[in-house]
C-alpha cells in the first residue's frame, strides 16, 4: 500500500516536472521568434528636475516587419514631456506621428514600405523631464507588429519596461539632455499633386513627406503664388494640403523645416501657366510702354515741328 | 530724321500693343514648352533613364567622382594619364555616396528607393547586370530599396537594405540579385491539369519554383537568353484547394530571395487569369504606382467610419494598420 502511493507520489512529480519543462520550453521558444520593443537610457535613477532621454528601439528578430503601432504611458505625475525625437527614425511614413498631446501617452504608428529587418532600428526618442520623487515605470501598451508578407499578418511582439526611480534630492545645477548638433537640411522631396472623389469634395490637393536624419522635422510651409519668384508669404501646413489654386496655375513652395532650423525649399511647377493676358504685370509693362512711347512721340513732334 | 518722325506720327497705339506683345509672348512660349513636357523636372536630372541618356541619378548628376554627368553621359573618373606639369590644384569635395550593384533582368529597368520615395533609375544591361548610385547624402540611417520591372511590366518585390550612411564616405552596397517576376496563367486550374507559371530573371540561370500544399513541392527549370521562364506545373498532387507559388534565381553560386507569392485554386474548372499589371488594388489613384499619394488617400480615411471598398485592402470595413501594411508590401514609389 506504501509502495503504490509513493509510486503515485513520484508519478505526480514526474508528471509536474515535465509539464513545466514544456511550458519553459514553449514561453522559451515564443520569445524567440517574437519582435521586441524595448527601450534605452543611460540610467534608471534621477534626480528632480532632471531631463532624460529615452530612445525606443524595435527589434524584428527573424521577420521582416513593415508596419508598427503602440502607446508609451508613462506616469504624468512623475514625468513631463519635453521633446520628441524622430530624426534618423527607420518609420518612412507617420500614419500617428509620436507628439506631446495626450496626458500620460505618447501614440505612434507608421509603416517601413519594403519591410525592415534587423536587431535595433530606432523608432524615436522622448526627453522627459522627472516633476516628484518616486518610483515608475514606462511601458508599451497595445503594441502591434505586422509582417512584410502582403496580408499584414501580425507577429507576435515583447514588449519590455522601463522602471525607473526618481529621488527626492534636487541637484545644483539643473541637469540637461545633451542637444543634437544638426547642420544638414531635411532631405529632398518631391511633393505630388493628386486628387481622389472621395476626398475634399474632389479638390485637388498636394501630398509630402521628407525626413531629417538630425533633429527630426518640425514643421512644413507652403507657399502657392502666380509668380515664379518667391515670396515671404508662408502659411504652415500637413500633408495632404488642399490647394488653393485649384486651377493649378501657381507655383507651389514647399519648406520643410528642422527642429534646428535647417530649411530645404523645393518647388511644383503649375501644371497649367496663365494666359499672358492673365499676368497683370504684362499688362503692366505694355500700359507703361504705350505711356512712354506717347510721351516720346509728343516730345519728338514738337521738336520736329519747331526745326521746321 | 525726318523719315523717322514721320513713322513716329502714324504709329498707332494698336501697332505699339502688337509690338509689345510679340516681344512678351516669348518668355510665355517658352515656359509654356517647358510646363508641357513634365511639371516637375526636365529630361536630364529628373532621376529617369530615358532615350538619349546614358545615366540619370537626378539631382545627383554632376563631375566625377559622381557617375553620371550633368547631361546624363556615364562619366569616367580616376585612372588616365595626363596631368603633366602646371596645373591647378583642386581639393577633393567631400562626397558621400552609396552605390548599389547586382542582378535584375536583362534591359529591366531598375528603379531605387530612398525612404521609400524614387531617388534613381537605370536600365541593366543585356547582362542583367546593372549599377546605380546615389550621393549628396546626409550622414545617417537610411533604409533603400531597389525592385525590377520585367519586359511585361510586372514588378519584382522590394528588396530593402538599411544603411546607416557615413557624411563624407562611399558605401558600396554589391551582389544585389532581384528576385524573379512571377505569375500564372489561371486564376482557377481543374484538378489534374497543367498550371503555367513563368516569369522573368536573369538569363541562363536556375529558376526554383516552390508550390505549397501539403508540404512544399520544389521543381526547377531554366531560364532563356532573355531571362524568361516558364513551367508547366501538373497539378495532380495538389489537393482542391487554395495554393500559393513562388519562385528564385541562382546563378553562379548566386541565390535570390524568394520572389513576391501568387496565389491560385486548384477546383473543377479552368478560369484563365489576367496578367498581373503593374495596377493593383493597392494604387488607389490609378496612377500605376503605390507611394506617397496612395497612402494619403488611406490615412484620410483611417479611423473614420464608412471607408469605401476601393480604399479598405482586406475588406474588413475598416481602415486600421492591417490596410497601411498591404499597401507597404506592393509600395514602389
Amino acid at each position: 500500500m506504501k509502495n503504490k502511493k509513493s509510486k503515485i507520489i513520484i508519478l505526480h512529480f514526474t508528471l509536474s516536472f515535465c509539464i513545466l519543462i514544456f511550458a519553459f520550453c514553449i514561453i522559451a521558444i515564443g520569445k524567440v521568434n517574437a519582435a521586441e520593443l524595448f527601450f534605452e537610457t543611460k540610467s534608471q535613477e534621477f534626480t528632480q528636475g532632471e531631463k532624460f532621454l529615452a530612445n525606443i528601439f524595435l527589434n524584428t528578430e527573424e521577420e521582416s516587419i513593415n508596419a508598427i503601432e503602440g502607446k508609451i504611458v508613462f506616469p504624468d505625475y512623475l514625468l513631463e514631456v519635453k521633446e520628441i525625437q524622430d530624426g534618423n527614425s527607420i518609420i518612412n511614413f507617420w500614419i500617428e506621428r509620436p507628439k506631446i498631446g495626450q496626458i500620460g501617452v505618447i501614440a505612434f504608428s507608421g509603416i517601413i514600405p519594403g519591410g525592415y529587418q534587423e536587431t535595433k532600428g530606432f523608432l524615436f526618442s522622448v526627453v522627459f523631464q522627472t516633476k516628484a520623487s518616486g518610483s515608475g515605470a514606462i511601458e508599451v501598451r497595445g503594441a502591434k507588429v505586422l509582417l512584410n508578407d502582403g496580408k499584414g499578418t501580425e507577429a507576435s511582439v515583447k514588449l519590455s519596461s522601463f522602471q525607473f526611480s526618481i529621488s527626492q534630492e534636487i541637484p545644483f545645477v539643473p541637469l540637461t539632455v545633451e542637444t543634437i548638433k544638426d547642420t544638414d537640411p531635411p532631405e529632398d522631396f518631391k511633393p505630388e499633386i493628386a486628387q481622389n472623389f472621395g476626398m475634399f469634395e474632389g479638390k485637388y490637393f498636394l501630398v509630402f513627406a521628407t525626413q531629417d536624419k538630425g533633429s527630426g522635422i518640425d514643421r512644413y510651409e507652403i507657399q502657392e503664388t502666380r509668380n515664379k519668384r518667391q515670396g515671404e508669404n508662408w502659411a504652415e501646413a500637413e500633408s495632404p494640403y488642399v490647394l488653393k489654386d485649384q486651377n493649378l496655375r501657381s507655383y507651389i513652395y514647399v519648406k520643410a523645416v528642422d527642429k534646428a532650423g535647417n530649411e530645404r525649399i523645393v518647388i511644383v511647377e503649375p501644371k497649367y501657366l496663365l494666359k499672358w493676358y492673365e499676368n497683370w504685370w504684362i499688362w503692366g509693362i505694355i500700359i507703361l510702354g504705350v505711356f512712354v512711347l506717347y510721351i516720346s512721340r509728343k516730345i519728338l513732334w514738337r521738336k520736329f515741328i519747331k526745326s521746321r | 530724321m525726318v523719315i523717322f518722325h514721320i513713322m513716329i506720327k502714324h504709329i498707332t497705339y494698336f501697332d505699339v500693343s502688337v509690338i509689345l506683345l510679340a516681344l512678351l509672348s516669348y518668355p510665355v512660349y517658352a515656359s509654356v514648352q517647358e510646363a508641357s513636357t513634365s511639371p516637375l523636372s526636365t529630361a536630364c536630372g529628373n532621376g529617369v533613364v530615358e532615350s538619349g541618356e546614358q545615366c540619370d541619378v537626378g539631382g545627383s548628376n554632376g563631375a566625377c567622382p559622381a557617375t553620371c554627368s550633368t547631361s546624363c553621359t556615364t562619366n569616367s573618373c580616376g585612372g588616365g594619364g595626363g596631368g603633366g606639369g602646371g596645373g591647378s590644384y583642386v581639393a577633393p569635395s567631400i562626397i558621400t555616396q552609396v552605390i548599389f550593384t547586382g542582378r535584375a533582368y536583362p534591359k529591366s529597368t531598375v528603379t531605387l528607393l530612398k525612404d521609400a520615395q524614387i531617388a534613381a533609375t537605370t536600365i541593366a544591361g543585356s547582362d542583367a547586370n546593372f549599377q546605380v548610385s546615389i550621393s549628396g547624402l546626409s550622414g545617417g540611417n537610411y533604409i533603400f530599396s531597389v525592385y525590377g520591372e520585367d519586359n511585361k511590366g510586372i514588378r519584382s518585390s522590394l528588396l530593402t537594405f538599411p544603411i546607416s550612411v557615413t557624411s563624407g564616405a562611399t558605401t558600396n552596397v554589391s551582389g544585389i540579385f532581384i528576385s524573379p517576376t512571377i505569375a500564372v496563367d489561371k486564376s482557377e486550374v481543374k484538378r489534374g491539369d497543367n498550371i503555367a507559371i513563368f516569369g522573368q530573371s536573369a538569363a541562363a540561370s536556375e529558376i526554383t519554383i516552390s508550390v505549397n500544399s501539403e508540404e512544399e513541392l520544389f521543381v526547377k527549370t531554366k531560364s532563356d537568353k532573355d531571362g524568361v521562364y516558364l513551367y508547366n506545373f501538373d497539378t495532380s498532387p495538389l489537393e482542391t484547394a487554395q495554393h500559393f507559388t513562388k519562385s528564385k534565381v541562382a546563378l553562379n553560386g548566386e541565390i535570390s530571395s524568394f520572389s513576391r507569392v501568387i496565389g491560385f485554386l486548384v477546383g473543377a474548372k479552368n478560369i484563365m487569369a489576367e496578367l498581373p499589371e503593374a495596377i493593383t488594388k493597392e494604387d488607389l489613384n490609378n496612377d500605376k504606382r503605390v507611394n506617397l499619394v496612395d497612402f494619403s488617400i488611406i490615412a484620410y480615411w483611417y479611423k473614420r467610419p464608412s471607408p469605401p471598398s476601393s480604399v479598405d485592402l482586406n475588406n474588413d470595413g475598416k481602415i486600421d494598420l492591417v490596410d497601411f501594411s498591404i499597401m507597404a508590401y506592393y509600395w514602389t514609389g
